[in-house]
């Protein structure tokens, strides 16, 4: 086990290389950089000078630089954790960061525990009730959650909420416990604003858990050593949950690392419609304003999310599922 | 280019002259000019029109907001009188003297803060009126050029302080001028009003309050450019706070970084708490990207009628939004106090269905752009039979008579805006301070506006786009089918598309195989329009109100704006790159009659200028086409916040609406 | 997404496992005999008809393109077809009964007559029941040429008369919302499978070399094709639909779109591809084919490929909808198809504002198509991997 985690972490380090690569090139694609745009903007205000008005910036960002020596220094300072600085707030990406990946991070696990907690019950449920009225039910909801883009549903069930709730919804603070530091009072406000988020991007991931859930546990129920367990005089429930449900949650483990990404994406969406401080509106913003450190350092701590979290995800399954090894 | 920005400034300073000596005195108003007419507040007996008047306030006693007069009462500030200046200046409310209290929130949909620092802010030395017809003084309240117009003295308001205390002086603009501006180690550049002949102006402080600007040429519109653009901000330089950044004042600075980071060089310069300022509000809390909370500024140099000074409202709070579309909605929910930009137009229904839950009133402004969106016939068009065609007029009036502007005004606009062909603006003084120009500028918003598809198919039969091909569509002098591209730059609640829809599909009607391709703004759109690399151009950013400001709405000579990108790049590099105009030409005369604006002595003669060139525009024109402009700007306001007038426009940056409507003296009524 | 996950692990064998039973019940009568004489494509067939979403997701996905293909004819109006007097409609059902409670056989319709209220802008419609407007199958309707090459002026549906039929309803700009949706369509669906097409052939050649010779090129698409799937994919599709020359044709983005979301499917494939190559590499008739010295192009094409083909197909129906909604959330956050040109992805987008949702709820209906087919889909794919694969009961 150990010999696994030390290569897995070795590989890692050239992964991680190439994906900045990929990543910086990505950034730096579109014609121009980030003064042009800005000038553009400007420009499109009004503003006939904003050439020359932001010609100095233009030394101070590096931006007159050849594209490998701009990679270089992006990318030596990456390491050691200097993010660089963000064109368009004027501040060292890593203090605009920090607040938003954990944010991030923290409603994308809530939404991954949310979708188990809630698929694990339903699918077990419908497959012991096949064919039951609450199961067309969960079957006929699943169906409508798998195919729902959530980001179609977030304006509409903002719009409810304020129309028929009469409060408005959005952001994952109320105005007053924003700025405020961390305690109890703030996570329990965040616990508050967090569920429609999390039902909005767990939605489609949940309703498949679900289907998958249900079909395993169908076939398991089915099989021999299920039988000959009742046939011993084992309860139903002890039947169920103790044997059937364990053998039948297994192979899902593995689904954990490919959850994850969709999770994030999909949050990326939801949040700019939602107006979150997470990621995805600042990270939009960041790519069509070419504002490189801070778009790059975004995509590259995603990715580094992702790796992890498939790595955790590979080191779940390998502890489970006595089949796999990875000697 | 800096040839450019001289004349730029002699031309702004003919209009302003001009407009001064057209405008009226208090007593007779202008006939009908539905903006004046709206400032003027009702049923308030102490009316008066101009501040001037009201400048003769005694400096005696004088109220504060309750908040303050405690921290008097416990030593913690001066008292109001000695925090004032000598003669503070009066503003008259639009509506009411009002009372203290209240916060003031809203949202902006972008990082950038210029709307509020300078849309809302907006502490120019001289800054325009709140109707945007005149130039009027604000921190600064005397100007005098030399008769060669080679020099400037500017006299600010005597004993100005500081958010901190510290006084103003001219030494805060020598400060900014020479020690940061001219050094050339930090990332302040010299703003282009600033210079003249390609050299930079110098700039000495001859007393405390008083700065003299020397020019290389003759400047008369140094102080209007002043106004209309937000670089003033940084002439506003703390001294006592920013030297101790200052590797000239102190040895232990290296370099600029520190003093940079306290007082940035572009965009956001409000973010610092800890920065003195000018301003009616002051920030406290600045989080990047999600909010910025500002308050009072107990040194504030403007009162009331009553002396009461100024500002009623105790704070501001500013948050950001990502996604634009939630606006609506966030106002519906009743969490929008004020809010002047950035509202859709098309969710005006919305809006009023729910004013009473969402306790908020709207209210209806003007963009007061020239066109929403303009159709812009690229003159310099790379393609030479193109080229010729846009050049001739009979053809750009065919396709002028092609669309249906309408019903462009009823399906994108609810017939709110006016179906008018494209102009600098509507409310351009040029064209509202004297009888001749508001007849020219009639005219011109009325030439080839009509919806005649038979008039169409004949001038174009007539300039020799008679041939058509199996499909219908006529072919060019060459044998080619006549194909336009028309590119715009997309934004999530702009109507151009739209708009743009009815004008290919009149073109389509008559013949012309058009399509349109929209594009994003930054990256696609503007590298192709700058550069002349189209056919036709949609562009629904048609701010082209104040012709100092922005003179190449009306002259050739800007980067962009109208079709001619390869004649401006050939005027202001000196013929170095670009196109030459054709001798005799419009293109040719205008340029001369710009030459000649410039170097007129007189404002009446100036004004000629521009008038002549209205001239060409509408006898030799149009250039550019118009599909529906004036259109409304949506505002909400909570029912009780006062004084806001009933008529602004915002579309101009320039004039920094709804700043020039005085903000400070907005209140919220009990 | 979570498709892929699903495949990927049945490729593994960690899902749906059970044991082969001898005779396979496949619900017809058989004998032995004639059930070995079947072809491996009629007994996925057979396995295939009795699941019945199967069936109704294919007849759905099938339903679906001919719409889009025949959209010229199935849709009442053309795509840019505006009626200014009718902005903003509400869906106009055909009715059998009249204002009066008479039935009529054939169906027929009234007009809705546009009102605003100046005051607040609101846009209401009332029924004229004075006149009835009866709707008639291959109506005459506008000119169109289909596919641009068969003039022709006969739709599916229509009502012969200057008065519009909104059957979906009309959006900002007085246009039938039905046609849209099947003009877009034509997008929306294409930009599926040709992503899919593109990904399938570089995923299948790709993961099946791969497997095939192992070792260092093995190696090298390994870590490739995970580089890939370590950024997140919304963020890299955003990144990479702001690098496509902006000053393409809508056409052009279009296909650039595509291949952008086709990029990055295939190394999901190749992945399972490979996995099912190895295994197969080292099957009897693979090392007999070797020994007897055929070459490896010889062994890929003929053997292993093939035997991939139901899988490959399976995970093809299954990633459709995956790009269907990447085309939609790209259109949507504004990256993606740009009007004019339509898609459902536009037209949600269009529809992506307060005012709509509350006054004008119909416009998003395309909503529904867009779940519909992801349906349909998921039930094609689900029916064909049970079908296609020899251990399902």
């Amino acid at each position: 086990m150990i010999n696994f985690i030390i290569r897995r972490l070795l590989h890692t380090i050239p992964l991680f290389f190439m994906i900045s690569i990929v990543v910086f090139a990505i950034i730096s694609l579109p014609p121009g950089d980030y003064l042009t745009v800005r000038v553009a903007e400007l420009e499109r205000q009004g503003n006939q000078n904003a050439e020359q008005q932001l010609q100095g910036l233009r030394r101070r960002y590096g931006l007159d630089q050849p594209i490998y020596v701009q990679y270089w220094l992006w990318i030596s300072n990456f390491v050691q954790g200097d993010f660089g600085e963000s064109f368009d707030y004027n501040r060292p990406v890593a203090e605009l960061i920090g607040d938003y990946i954990f944010l991030t991070v923290v409603l994308s696990v809530a939404t991954l525990l949310f979708s188990w907690l809630v698929a694990i019950p339903i699918g077990v449920y419908s497959a012991t009730h096949q064919y039951s009225l609450g199961d067309q039910f969960f079957s006929l909801l699943s169906f409508i959650g798998l195919g729902t883009p959530g980001f179609l549903l977030a304006l509409i069930l903002m719009v409810i909420s304020v129309y028929v709730f009469g409060s408005p919804i959005g952001g994952l603070f109320s105005a007053d416990m924003e700025s405020q530091p961390w305690s109890l009072a703030k996570v329990l406000d965040l616990l508050q604003h967090l569920w429609l988020p999390i039902i909005l991007i767990g939605i489609s991931g949940t309703a498949e858990l679900v289907r998958i859930m249900r079909g395993n546990l169908l076939d398991i129920l089915g099989q021999q050593y299920v039988q000959s367990a009742r046939g011993r005089g084992l309860a139903e429930h002890k039947v169920i949950w103790k044997h059937a449900v364990r053998m039948a949650i297994n192979p899902l483990i593995s689904l954990i690392g490919l959850q994850f990404p969709s999770i994030i994406s999909g949050s990326i969406i939801i949040s700019i419609v939602l107006g979150l401080p997470t990621t995805g509106p600042f990270l939009l913003r960041a790519l069509r304003a070419q504002d490189m450190y801070f778009a790059g350092s975004f995509l590259m701590l995603l990715s580094l999310m992702l790796i992890v979290g498939n790595f955790l995800a590979d080191l779940a399954l390998a502890w489970v599922d006595p089949r796999i090894s990875y000697e | 280019m800096f040839l450019l920005k001289r004349l730029l400034g002699i031309l702004m300073i003919s209009l302003l002259m001009m407009a001064c000596v057209a405008q009226q005195p208090v007593a007779a108003p202008q006939a009908v000019e539905e903006a004046e007419e709206a400032i003027e507040a009702p049923g308030a007996a102490e009316e008066a029109a101009s501040e001037e008047a009201a400048q003769a306030m005694p400096a005696g006693q004088y109220n504060e907001a309750p908040a303050l007069a405690e921290m008097v009462q416990s030593g913690a500030l001066p008292p109001v009188d000695e925090r004032l200046p000598k003669e503070p200046m009066v503003l008259t409310p639009v509506e009411e003297v009002g009372t203290y209290g209240g916060q003031l929130a809203w949202v902006h949909p972008t990082p950038d803060l210029g709307a509020y620092q300078w849309q809302f802010l907006y502490e120019a030395p001289y800054r325009w009126s709140a109707d945007a017809s005149k130039i009027e003084p604000n921190l600064a309240v005397a100007h005098e050029y030399a008769p060669d117009g080679l020099s400037m003295t500017l006299t600010f308001r005597e004993g100005v302080k500081w958010s901190d205390g510290e006084p103003f002086t001219a030494e805060d603009v020598d400060f900014w001028w020479n020690d940061l501006v001219m050094e050339p180690n930090n990332s302040f550049e010299q703003p282009y009003w600033t210079i003249t002949a390609e050299q930079p102006m110098k700039l000495e402080a001859v007393d405390d309050y008083t700065i003299r600007v020397t020019f290389n040429e003759p400047h008369w519109l140094f102080h209007t450019l002043m106004a209309s653009t937000p670089d003033y901000m940084r002439m506003y330089a703390p001294k006592h706070y920013l030297q101790q950044f200052h590797p000239k004042y102190n040895s232990e600075m290296t370099d600029f970084t520190e003093l940079e980071k306290r007082f940035p060089a572009t965009d956001n310069l409000y973010t610092n708490p800890e920065l003195p300022v000018l301003t009616a509000w002051r920030t406290v809390e600045y989080v990047p990207g999600q909010k910025l909370v500002a308050e009072r500024n107990p040194y504030y140099w403007k009162v009331d009628t009553e002396g009461n000074q100024l500002p009623y409202i105790d704070s501001i709070v500013l948050t950001q939004v990502e996604d634009p579309r939630v606006i609506p909605l966030q106002i519906v929910a009743g969490e929008i106090d004020f809010m002047a930009r950035d509202i859709p137009l098309d969710s005006f229904s919305t809006l009023k269905a729910s004013e009473a839950d969402g306790n908020y009133r709207v209210i209806q402004w003007k963009v007061g752009a020239g066109a929403d969106p303009a159709v812009v016939l690229n003159w310099d068009n790379p393609d030479p039979v193109m080229r010729e065609l846009i050049r001739n007029r009979d053809f750009r009036i065919a396709l002028s008579h092609a669309y249906d502007r309408e019903t462009m005004n009823e399906v994108a606009y609810f017939s709110l805006g006016t179906p008018s062909q494209a102009v600098t603006s509507p409310y351009s003084p040029w064209g509202r301070t004297t009888e001749e120009g508001k007849q020219l500028m009639e005219a011109w918003r009325n030439l080839a506006i009509e919806y005649d598809p038979d008039k169409a198919n004949e001038l174009l039969d007539s300039v020799g786009l008679d041939q058509r091909d199996s499909e219908g569509f006529r072919l060019r002098p060459d044998g080619e089918r006549l194909s336009l591209v028309i590119i715009t730059g997309s934004s999530p609640d702009s109507r151009a598309v739209d708009v743009l829809e009815f004008v290919a599909e009149g073109w389509r009607e008559v013949g012309i195989e058009t399509t349109i391709n929209s594009m994003d703004w930054n990256s696609g759109f503007w590298p192709k329009f700058s550069n002349g690399e189209y056919d036709v151009a949609g562009w629904d950013a048609w701010t082209g109100y104040d012709i100092p400001a922005i003179p190449d709405t009306l002259f050739p000579i800007g980067n962009a704006y109208w079709g001619t990108p390869l004649t401006a790049r050939w005027f202001n590099t000196q013929g170095k790159e670009g196109i030459e105009p054709d001798d005799g030409d419009p293109m040719d005369r205008m340029i001369e009659m710009y030459n000649n604006m410039l170097a007129a002595t007189t404002e009446e003669e100036r004004n000629k200028w521009v008038l002549e060139a209205v001239k060409v525009h509408v006898e030799e024109g149009p250039f550019f086409l118009g599909t529906v402009n004036d259109i409304p700007n949506l505002v909400v306001a909570r029912p009780n916040l006062r004084n806001i007038p009933d008529f602004a426009f915002t579309g101009s940056w320039a004039q920094g609406a709804p700043g020039c409507t005085n903000p400070p003296q907005y209140f919220f009524k009990e | 997404m979570l498709e892929q996950a699903k495949s990927e692990a049945i490729g593994q064998n960690l899902v749906g496992a059970d044991e082969p039973s001898p005779v396979p019940d496949i619900g017809e009568d058989l004998t032995l005999e004639e059930w070995a004489r079947l072809s491996q494509w009629q007994l996925i067939w057979l396995r295939f008809k009795r699941s019945r979403p199967a069936v109704i997701g294919g007849t759905l996905v099938i339903l679906f393109y001919l719409g889009a293909l025949f959209a010229d004819f199935a849709a009442p109006y053309q795509l840019d077809t505006r009626f200014t007097q009718s902005l903003y409609a509400p869906p106009n059902p055909p009715r059998f009964i009249d204002a009066a409670g008479e039935f009529h056989l054939r169906p027929f319709i009234y007009e809705q007559k546009q009102t605003i209220n100046r005051e607040t802008l609101e846009i209401s419609f009332e029924l004229d029941t004075s006149v009835r407007y009866p709707i008639y199958l291959f109506a005459r309707g506008d000119p169109y040429k289909l596919w641009s090459l068969f003039p022709a002026d006969r739709h599916l549906f229509g009502v012969e008369a200057e008065v519009p039929f909104f059957l979906l309803g009309s959006d900002r700009q007085g246009r039938d919302l039905l046609s849209r949706c099947l003009f877009g369509a034509r997008i929306s669906l294409t930009v599926g499978l040709l992503g899919v097409f593109i990904g399938i052939l570089l995923g299948s050649v790709l993961g099946v070399i791969s497997g095939y010779y192992g070792g260092l090129v093995d190696d090298m698409m390994q870590r490739f094709s995970e580089l890939l799937l370590s950024i997140p994919h919304i963020p890299l599709w955003m990144a990479l639909a702001a690098i496509l020359p902006v000053t393409w044709s809508p056409i052009r983005v279009y296909f650039g779109i595509t291949i952008i979301l086709s990029l990055l499917s295939w190394g999901s494939l190749a992945r399972q591809v490979r996995g099912k190559t190895l295994a197969l590499r080292e099957e009897a008739y693979t090392l007999a084919a070797r020994a007897a010295g055929a070459s490896d192009w010889w062994i890929i094409s003929r053997h292993l490929l093939p035997n991939n083909l139901s899988h490959i197909i399976v995970i093809a129906t299954l990633s459709i909808p995956y790009m269907i909604l990447g085309e939609t959330a790209l259109s949507f956050l504004g990256l993606g198809i740009r009007p004019p040109m339509t898609s459902w992805g536009v037209l949600l987008e269009e529809a992506q504002n307060v005012k709509t949702i509350i006054f004008y709820p119909w416009l998003i209906i395309p909503a529904v198509l867009v779940i519909l087919i992801v349906l349909g889909f998921n039930f094609l794919g689900d029916g064909l991997r049970d079908a296609a694969d020899p251990y399902s009961k």
